[in-house]
């Protein structure tokens, strides 16, 4: 292969069969290039372009991006694709998406990868970006010598290199099909590479179709319950008494063996040694097909030894968590200013107490997982949240090196942090080791809410130094707010706390907080208040009794909950309207600045995704003016019957902030039940890459939100759930949805999530509203236990 | 041993008679495009249409429907041209897309048997039909969308 060293740059350009005419030299491979229409002939492949691991070029002029994001309804593929895309200057019709194998080698090039948070646009959108403007380079290099044009003045554009000088054009699938690009793309070159404008931008902003709906409409989506690989056996989990601590103490199988046609035998199995997992046993029930297995199931006695403190109550439960904050020492989450002091100059104080349930996943695809071993390495065929890390979590488990497990990525048929969870894969992976054949394990929905990881309870007390006099400055008549949390962690890894002097400080002093991740997001809320003292309780009674977990919108679900309703209860004690009060916080100052904007004496504002806060509270004011705007607030056509109540937040996060805001117009039915009319909602996410699948991602959030609020709940009933199925466990159905009245803003600096940041401001929207119109204040949810009004 | 006929084609299947259709579709004839979601007929993700009829294949025994008529999603269009596929790709409906084998099979066997629906009806049609990604405002827009733009004539 002959080597072309170009001036400008020193990667290898070396041209393959067909590319006489070029300047380019015949490359040593051209001479053994044979007709690849001629039997006798040695096949030739021709090369690809790979300059990274984030996407391939073809020489037919397709591309295909490699997605590393877990796909779970969040059409996180077309988005990747349309970054891409816009850098590298692609056909939108010649776009394809996959989704590769994840195994030690690849994690080397694409670093850890999970899915979650709402973070992947946000992490991926700078890489994926530079990865493809710095190719687009390359392409124009080579084009402009196949053309014989100064790469200076070419561009690219719609998959041609074209010179505009001299009216030239040559297409990507041309420029591949004539020469061979080697090179990888390195780091040096990503620092340096200059990204295109919003105003240059062609794809990203633009409602494309998603690239995954058709095979989703006609059956032939493979999702992990669809795995199949020749000689699989089924594995049926049959469950302890409690979710957790119970041990096998035998099994009898008898039975099975004589009754059921196609049961193989039972594994006793232990779960542990994965972030999140918990610690619990299982029997496997293996069969030749799933029917046999559900079968076997039924007929083996599997005796248990249940630990007596596992036998826990809801009810129990909660008293437990009402009685922490007094009965002990929480973290400091956040502190602003000295709340002591603010207590004991104000005039008076108001206390709130907030109540949420645990809140099941529900996806409607059970989890399930493939396990096979091919010469020593365990391929597992299954859909996980972070393929990289199951890999090292699966090796640990069965006692191999990492690069002996190799993840295969299925699609996921609903998860909202269901399937970042591995209980499945660690039973299955574990049987195929122990049996030596290919083990299929899937969950019925009974086992998939006693083996799931549903969204911890949470109670909250909150306290407020507030001044009822009119004549103080509004912003200043809550001068100190105490937040209590009382929540279990959905894994055990760290958070950070964080001290500021007062108000106006921008640096924190942070220190460690244990046992706190994904239990306490939302607490760092945007208004401006002196005085701000939040603690968290680390709740050790309900992390001991069921491994709860990341559910859609995390601990934002209650935080905000806590929050937005009790700034509408002191809005109400000061006899002024929430709205305003709102607006009189979101002022901006010190940390709820955001990042700082340009650098001095720049005009071009910074970008990435450090500066995903800029703007701060003053976003979060234009969100709540907006919906507020756009849903007539305040406005006295509003029936007798009929009332709104706003919200307004920032979840994930500060790390992730898409500053939202809600209006919830609701109307009470004769019989003194609440129908939610419409909810309006403005959504910031900084830079809108698919406006219709953001759309999709609110459209799905909003009606969670509405379900957790007035229906979703699971009780805990002996140390296990109270629910098995849907007949028990009740969510929203396709009856008495309300309008979606949706608006999305964009400052155009760096994109920010919206797969679950919305879902948090239905309940407190709808609990304002419900106020607003009865004057009745509900701080437990879900409402249904409070309905109908009487 | 008995015969199975689904998609316009017959099978010998040598499930026990009380297997439900469900697994016999997934796992006897790999027909993997219906979904498993509950089990206990709660959440519509396994829909079929026996005899033409939208049922919850999770409930059925097989051996009562030896010699029926049966349809999956795959038999539903050779591709994508089903007026209610292509209804649910112009609305863009699906999220994870899990549930929508049965959303379609229950929206194509409502629309046949009711030309023109009012809003109600379609909420009454469907209510059975869980979506956990809550794509409901899009089905409806999407079920809306092929009565007006096709007619239920070509359903």
């Amino acid at each position: 292969m002959a080597e072309y060293n170009a001036s400008r740059r020193s990667f290898l350009i070396s041209s393959v069969a067909g590319s006489t005419t070029l300047v380019l030299a015949q490359s040593s491979i051209a001479a053994t290039v044979v007709n690849l229409l001629d039997p006798g002939s040695p096949l030739m492949i021709p090369e690809n372009f790979e300059p990274c691991v984030w996407f391939t070029m073809q020489s037919s002029g397709e591309t295909n991006i490699h997605i590393f994001r877990q796909e779970l309804g969040q059409h996180v593929g077309t988005a990747f694709a349309q970054i891409v895309a816009e850098e590298l200057g692609l056909d939108w019709s010649k776009v394809n998406i996959d989704y590769p194998e994840m195994d030690a080698i690849k994690v080397t090039k694409t670093g850890h990868q999970m899915t979650g948070g709402s973070l992947s646009v946000l992490q991926n959108f700078t890489p994926l970006s530079k990865s493809a403007a710095v190719a687009r380079g390359f392409l124009i290099e080579a084009g402009a010598e196949l053309l014989g044009s100064e790469p200076s003045d070419c561009i690219a554009e719609s998959g041609y290199v074209l010179d505009p000088v001299f009216e030239q054009k040559i297409s990507y699938g041309e420029i591949l099909a004539q020469t061979t690009i080697e090179y990888e793309i390195q780091k040096e070159e990503l620092e340096a590479v200059e990204l295109k404008t919003r105003e240059e931008y062609k794809l990203i902003g633009k409602s494309v179709p998603a690239l995954d709906i058709d095979e989703k409409v006609n059956g032939k989506a493979r999702y992990s319950i669809d795995a199949y690989v020749p000689n699989m056996v089924y594995g049926k989990v049959s469950l302890a008494p409690t979710r957790l601590g119970s041990k096998i103490r035998s099994i009898d199988d008898a039975a099975a063996r004589e009754e059921i046609s196609g049961y193989i035998k039972t594994l006793a199995l232990s779960v542990s040694g994965m972030p999140g997992s918990g610690s619990t046993e299982v029997a496997l029930v293996i069969a030749e097909n799933f029917p046999a297995a559900m079968r076997a199931e039924q007929v083996i006695d599997v005796s248990w030894e249940v630990p007596a403190k596992q036998r826990v109550d809801s009810a129990e439960l909660l008293a437990n968590a009402r009685a922490l904050p007094t009965s002990s020492d929480g973290k400091i989450v956040l502190k602003v200013g000295n709340v002591e002091e603010a207590f004991a100059k104000a005039p008076e104080s108001y206390s709130a107490e907030y109540q949420t349930s645990m809140i099941e996943h529900a996806a409607l695809e059970p989890r399930s997982a493939l396990v096979q071993n091919i010469d020593d390495v365990f391929h597992i065929y299954s859909g996980h949240h972070a393929g990289s890390f199951l890999i090292e979590g699966i090796a640990g488990v069965l006692g191999v090196a990492v690069d002996k497990v190799v993840y295969h990525p299925h699609l996921i048929g609903g998860s909202f942090g269901d399937k970042i969870y591995a209980d499945q894969v660690i039973v299955a992976a574990q049987a195929c080791q122990l049996i030596g054949r290919p083990v299929k394990v899937m969950l019925t929905r009974e086992d998939q809410f006693n083996f799931g990881h549903p969204k911890s309870i949470s109670h909250q007390v909150m306290t407020a130094a507030i001044d009822k006099n009119d004549q103080t400055p509004l912003n200043t008549r809550i001068s100190a707010i105490k937040h209590e949390l009382v929540a279990a962690p959905g894994s055990p890894g760290g958070s950070r706390s964080k001290i500021y002097e007062n108000e106006d400080s921008k640096q924190a002093l942070e220190g460690s907080l244990d046992n706190a991740r994904g239990a306490i997001a939302g607490l760092d809320h945007w208004y401006d208040i002196a005085n701000i003292q939040t603690k968290y309780y680390y709740h050790e009674l309900m992390a001991q009794l069921i491994p709860v977990g990341f559910v859609r919108s995390v601990s934002n679900f209650f935080t905000m909950f806590a929050i937005e309703s009790f700034i509408d209860e002191i809005a109400n004690e000061i006899n002024v309207d929430p709205l305003d009060l709102r607006l009189s916080l979101l002022k901006s100052r010190g940390r709820n600045a955001g990042a700082t904007a340009r650098e001095k004496d720049s005009k071009a504002p910074l970008t990435g995704r450090g500066q995903v806060t800029v703007g701060g509270g003053q976003r979060m004011a234009n969100v709540l003016k907006i919906a507020a705007g756009q849903s007539n607030y305040g406005s006295p056509l509003f029936a007798d019957n009929m009332s709104q109540g706003i919200s307004v937040g920032a979840a994930e996060g500060r790390h992730n902030p898409t500053y939202s805001a809600c209006v919830a117009d609701i109307e009470l039915t004769p019989g003194g039940n609440v129908n939610v009319k419409k909810l309006t909602v403005c959504a910031d996410v900084g830079i809108a890459i698919n406006p219709d699948g953001i759309r999709s991602q609110i459209e799905g959030s909003l009606l969670w939100g509405l379900s957790c609020t007035f229906y979703e709940e699971a009780t805990l009933v002996g140390g296990r759930l109270g629910e098995s199925n849907f007949d028990t466990y009740k969510w929203q159905k396709n009856t008495e949805l309300p309008e979606l009245d949706i608006h999305i803003v964009e400052n155009g600096v760096h994109p920010s999530g919206s797969g679950e940041n919305t879902l948090s401001l239905v309940a407190p929207a709808i609990c304002n509203a419900i106020y607003n119109l009865t004057g009745k204040r509900f701080r437990s949810l879900p409402l249904k236990h409070h309905l109908p009004i009487v | 041993m008995a015969k199975l006929i689904v998609n316009n084609k017959s099978y010998i299947v040598n499930a026990a008679p009380d297997t439900p259709l469900l697994w016999v579709l997934r796992e006897e004839l790999r027909l993997t495009g219906t979904k498993f979601g509950c089990g206990g007929g709660h959440c519509g993700a396994c829909t079929v249409h026996v005899n033409g009829e939208a049922v919850r294949s999770c409930q059925l025994r097989v051996d009562d429907v030896y010699g029926a008529f049966i349809t999956t999603i795959e038999g539903l269009s050779a591709g994508i041209e089903h007026p209610v596929q292509k209804a649910w790709i112009k609305h863009q409906v699906p999220q994870c897309g899990y549930c929508h084998s049965g959303q379609i099979m229950q929206a194509v066997s409502f629309l046949r048997s009711n030309s023109d629906p009012t809003d109600e009806e379609i909420a009454s049609a469907m209510r059975g039909n869980l979506c956990r990604c809550m794509t409901y405002t899009r089905i409806n827009k999407a079920i809306r969308s092929v009565v007006q733009d096709v007619g239920v004539t070509e359903i």
